[in-house]
């Protein structure tokens, strides 16, 4: 049975608008920073998605920015209510995402919104589309924040969608960062470059929310079935104009065309998701365009990365750490759950256990560092089943009186890591290389009983009808709820 | 007069100036065109008045210098070889 969800962007401006997560713009906003300095404020302070109705110089054109960068939208997105709890968001998708895959259907040409205008050969000019300028001092526009590439292994044709931010260069070409071990990455430098052969890609535009959740999710499974599994039902896709590539038929914008092998030209600075520019101007993926299609008034999707919160925070490491769940749990390590904190742009990680042997965190550790997942996050810290993961309180309380920094920081030199680490040395930088670092929050399990510190707080150290009662004549003693 | 930026990847001074080299410029005219970039074989000088064209430094993660250089655009270099065009 299909799920509760939004069936493409304008079903899900609807859903916010009524769950008052929206605020609709109808003045004119110039592109050229206006607009993404509305989105970064927006980011900021948690606040309402913009619609922007009315684009400087692209009569025609509309945007949302920050389409999900806080956990109501996100509960939205996957059809709960706004005020669902992390955990409860956490438990709908990985339930959902833990079943059978559910492979896309193909719906004709007619049927698909995303063909209502097509633009090939000459005519395309990248300048017709409203790409904002996102901060003052990018390199270029950015036109692709929020979004998805699709492409495809040669050989296995197995599909990845996957988002890979895409600057405007001229009118036919983008530019972006492919890193290497992304799947598009090992496909790419993997396959297509050593054949010399450009490889087809889709970028595709104000697809459905669920659609980008999957593409900005490590899971293995390809993203085109794992939305359908979020979706209870296929995802609907069509074939591109001038390549085999499926793209969603409801999408608002979809670029077509070729990433060049054995080419490299400027991309970047820009904006990234860790709050700071950090990768260079350098040479790097060209994206070479064909073709655009468009349904009537387009609306371009706008995120913002910069300090927290935006997407890439959020979903990130909303999707990170319950990859990380599964893996632990598959593996049967006793853990009790896994929050990966958005404030700190997904590179520390929070796991619960059941510390049932000695040497358990040093093992999480080491299992998620070298997951797939691991170069995109460098600090775990390991805590009991006494400590809430969702409460930052607590997890500062029990990382600073239960950890040794002599014994229980235990460091991971050289390990891989991105380009995008502020904290990394320039050289490090350069090759993504990057240390990684645990936290063991544990009392060591070779204590004596009578030796270990006990936990002093209301949940603790009374008894249990001693608990009851206080709560129980709470406001007969005069507080609040 | 043109308004262009360019990002320095290094250090200003080490700048090769008034001979032709190559580099990435944007162009800062206003309208849809805006950033727009090319590669471009220039003359370029941190003296403002010495090329018709004014250009702006960026140093390499953005920041923006504030003072006018100038450059002489000879011609824009298309990288994409001519197949994939
Ligand atoms: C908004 C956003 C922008 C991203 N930009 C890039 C990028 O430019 N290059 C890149 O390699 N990864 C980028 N990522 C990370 C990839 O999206 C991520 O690795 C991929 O979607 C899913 O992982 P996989 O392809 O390794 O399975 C970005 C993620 C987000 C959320």
């Amino acid at each position: 049975m299909a799920n509760k969800y939004y069936k493409d962007n304008r079903e899900f401006i609807k859903g916010l608008d009524e769950a008052g997560l929206l605020v609709t713009v109808e003045q004119e906003v110039d592109w050229d920073m206006e607009m993404g300095a509305i989105v970064r404020r927006v980011c900021e302070m948690k606040g309402p998605s913009p619609y922007f109705k009315s684009i400087k110089e692209y009569e025609g054109f509309e945007a949302l920015g920050a389409p999900l960068a806080t956990y109501p939208k996100l509960a939205l997105a996957l059809g709960l209510p706004p005020d669902a709890s992390i955990p409860e968001i956490g438990r709908v998708y990985t339930e959902r995402t833990n079943g059978a895959p559910i492979q896309p259907v193909v719906v004709e040409r007619d049927a698909a919104p995303c063909k209502q205008n097509i633009i090939t050969g000459d005519d395309v000019d990248l300048f017709d589309l409203p790409a904002p300028m996102v901060h003052d001092g990018d390199g270029g526009r950015y036109l692709a924040t929020w979004h998805m590439v699709v492409s495809r292994e040669p050989d296995s044709g197995d599909v990845n969608w996957g988002m890979y931010r895409q600057m405007v260069f001229d009118e036919k070409t983008m530019t972006g960062p492919v890193l290497p071990f992304s799947d598009m990455g090992k496909m790419f430098y993997n396959k297509y470059v050593p054949r010399n052969q450009p490889m087809p890609f889709a970028t595709v535009i104000g697809m459905d929310p669920l659609s980008g959740i999957a593409a900005c999710a490590p899971s293995p499974i390809p993203e085109d079935q794992f939305t359908g599994m979020m979706m209870g039902e296929p995802v609907e896709l069509v074939k591109c104009e001038t390549n085999d590539l499926l793209v969603p038929a409801s999408a608002e914008i979809i670029i077509e065309g070729e990433v060049l092998p054995g080419i490299n030209m400027l991309e970047a600075p820009f904006g990234e998701y860790t709050g700071y520019r950090t990768s260079p101007r350098e040479p790097r993926a060209v994206y070479r365009v064909h073709a655009i299609t468009y349904r009537d008034r387009p609306i371009v999707a706008v995120s913002n990365m910069g300090i927290p919160t935006d997407e890439g925070q959020l979903l990130r490491s909303f999707s990170l750490g319950l990859e990380m769940e599964k893996l632990l749990r598959s593996q049967g390590i006793p853990i009790t759950g896994v929050y990966m904190l958005p404030e700190s742009t997904h590179h520390l990680v929070v796991v619960g256990t059941k510390p049932a042997y000695s040497g358990i965190a040093s093992q999480i550790a080491q299992l998620v560092f070298g997951s797939k997942l691991g170069p995109w996050f460098h600090q775990v810290i390991v805590v009991d089943q006494t400590v809430d993961i969702y409460n930052v309180n607590e997890v500062i309380h029990a990382f600073s009186t239960r950890c040794d920094p002599a014994r229980d920081i235990h460091i991971y030199r050289e390990s891989a890591g991105t380009p995008l680490n502020p904290y990394a040395s320039p050289a490090d930088r350069k090759v993504g290389r990057g240390s990684k670092v645990l936290f063991d929050c544990l009392f060591p399990l070779d204590w004596s009983r009578a030796d270990t510190p006990i936990l002093v707080s209301f949940n603790t150290v009374y008894p249990q009808d001693i608990q009851d009662r206080v709560l129980a004549q709470w406001t007969n003693y005069g507080f609040s709820e | 007069m043109i308004e262009y930026d360019t990002f320095f990847l290094g250090e200003p001074e080490a700048v090769l100036q008034d001979e032709v080299t190559e580099i990435v410029i944007r162009d800062l005219s206003p309208g849809r065109r805006k950033y727009r970039a090319a590669y471009a074989e220039v003359r370029l000088s941190s003296d403002p008045d010495k090329y018709a064209d004014r250009l702006w430094p960026r140093l390499g993660r953005g920041q923006w210098l504030g003072i006018p250089w100038s450059v002489e655009v000879i011609r824009e270099v298309n990288k994409i070889p001519e197949a994939w065009r």
